[in-house]
């Protein structure tokens, strides 16, 4: 889901908008574009082929250590775990590519006038990402060979029986997986100024404010992983560390907020469709967040850690922003994208069915695990049923609510009312100045920005 | 929907653009820009299998 949908999704919007924002013609190196695009099939493949296979009766099944590849487990895992790795080597590379192509986008081909801090937030978000991801992805494909080297070719970094220690595994993941949340995050988090600054007809508000903000969180971003290791054991100086730099990231990140909110606050507000999706993110994000300040205490973290509470956090912090995000985006650029404006009605009945259905998946998980329900256990106590079977019900509504999604877009795509240049009213930038849907190459001529 | 409807599909703009040597120094410059950020994450990662090198 993280490195297969949303962070693809994300270089998606990065590939098609970041030329339009910028008053560029294409990204500044095509050809690796298009490798980065085509790599992606192949690791998709990488991933699932194990499970399809053992669906044949071949081999033993797909990769059995979650996401975080946890030594000793994933060394001692079946063959799922070196498609995995693999897949994750293809997938390092896509995004490395993707990223060398949006810094070089944006340092070498901006408009003459647009100077860094005139830059859509957008493209700023984008840019401090892919230097993130440029940073840290590497260190991840480290980690991933040394556990191949582990699995097959006699060394023992993470098998503490051969002087290794599984330990290290979980920093050099976490290095990464830190930085990933704000990789994921970043981009949407320049894209809402844009779509609530629309919907509220004024400026956005605080640019400088947020753009610093972003640097800021990516800063502390790449110095704070082990709190994500509260739980595995750690030097009381480690943990007070950790806990702290974590905390801090709640001061760029409320700046942040404030920032939103002063946006939208006595503007000319419109609910459009993007716009629900945007305010949806910032009330439903902000739980995540705050839950994430809880977990950040080193000290109440056990309690929280391994148990449903994080679980829910990370939803209420990776939907919101990561999916909510996004359909904001989609349903912001779709006229954009197709030439015609999108259905609004099936539009908000997407919007309150995934808040609803979102809602009621997770929001239970708070419950059950301040409870005491254990995570990434299969089977719970009896007492822990009844808000189970609700969170399940609730996922239900939440996958149904994409099908609205799903047929609104083929319906965008086959026909509608006409979009102009300017879809939306109070929409500004310079992606609004060209016809939609926007034909290619669109700035050959460069716009002189003043 | 056939191909030729989708609007999106029309580079007609044959609009006059920048100069050829200008386009020509730009993608030295991208070319290069690459390369380099290609090289630190190169060195990224082969400096974090040289740290824990076994002994």
């Amino acid at each position: 889901m993280i490195f297969a949908a949303l962070m693809p999704a994300a270089t998606g919007f990065a590939n098609w908008m970041i030329p339009l924002m910028i008053g560029a013609p294409d990204m500044a190196l095509p050809r690796l574009n298009n490798w980065g695009f085509w790599l992606l099939p192949p690791a998709a493949i990488l991933l699932t082929l194990p499970f399809s296979l053992a669906l044949l009766g071949i081999g033993d099944g797909a990769i059995a250590t979650g996401w975080t590849f946890y030594a000793p487990l994933s060394v001692q895992g079946g063959m799922g775990v070196d498609f995995a790795i693999l897949a994750v080597h293809i997938l390092g590379i896509s995004s490395i590519m993707g990223s060398i192509n949006i810094i070089v986008t944006i340092f070498n081909m901006r408009a003459p006038g647009m100077t860094m801090m005139k830059l859509p937030l957008f493209c700023w978000g984008w840019l401090i990402t892919a230097f993130l991801l440029i940073a840290t992805l590497p260190v991840l494909a480290g980690a991933v060979t040394m556990l191949l080297t582990d699995r097959h070719f006699g060394t023992h970094f993470f098998d503490a029986a051969g002087g290794g220690d599984p330990i290290l595994f979980q920093h050099l993941f976490w290095f990464f997986g830190h930085p990933e949340v704000y990789i994921l995050l970043l981009p949407v988090w320049g894209l809402v100024p844009h779509v609530l600054s629309t919907f509220s007809r004024k400026p956005t508000y605080g640019y400088k404010a947020q753009v610093y903000s972003y640097w800021a969180i990516a800063g502390l971003g790449v110095i704070v992983w082990a709190h994500h290791m509260f739980t595995s054991g750690m030097s009381v100086g480690g943990q007070i560390y950790f806990m702290y730099v974590t905390m801090a990231i709640s001061f760029p990140l409320a700046v942040l907020f404030f920032c939103w909110i002063a946006s939208v606050w006595r503007g000319s507000l419109t609910f459009e469709t993007p716009m629900l999706f945007a305010l949806g993110f910032l009330v439903l994000f902000g739980w995540g967040g705050l839950t994430g300040l809880a977990l950040s205490d080193a000290a109440a973290d056990p309690q929280y850690h391994n148990a449903y509470f994080l679980v829910a956090h990370f939803h209420y912090a990776f939907y919101p922003s990561a999916v909510m995000g996004a359909m904001a985006a989609v349903y912001y650029w779709l006229p954009k994208w197709t030439g015609h404006m999108l259905n609004e009605t099936l539009g908000k009945w997407h919007f309150w069915v995934a808040v609803i259905g979102f809602n009621i998946t997770f929001i239970p998980q708070f419950f059950v695990g301040l409870a005491g329900m254990p995570r990434r256990i299969p089977d719970y106590p009896l007492m822990f049923a009844e808000w189970n079977m609700i969170s399940s019900i609730g996922a239900f509504i939440l996958g149904a609510s994409h099908l609205i999604f799903v047929y609104n877009v083929v319906c965008n795509i086959r026909g509608g009312k006409k979009a102009e240049a300017r879809a939306w009213e109070g929409a500004e930038g310079l992606e609004w100045t060209v016809p939609s849907p926007a034909p290619y190459h669109t700035f050959e001529t460069p716009p002189e920005i003043k | 929907m056939s191909a030729d409807k989708m609007s999106m599909q029309s580079p007609h703009d044959a609009k006059p653009g920048l100069d050829d040597a200008e386009w020509a120094r730009r993608r030295r410059a991208n070319v290069r820009l690459g390369l380099l950020f290609g090289g630190i994450a190169l060195l990224i990662f082969l400096a974090s299998l040289w740290k824990y090198r076994p002994l």
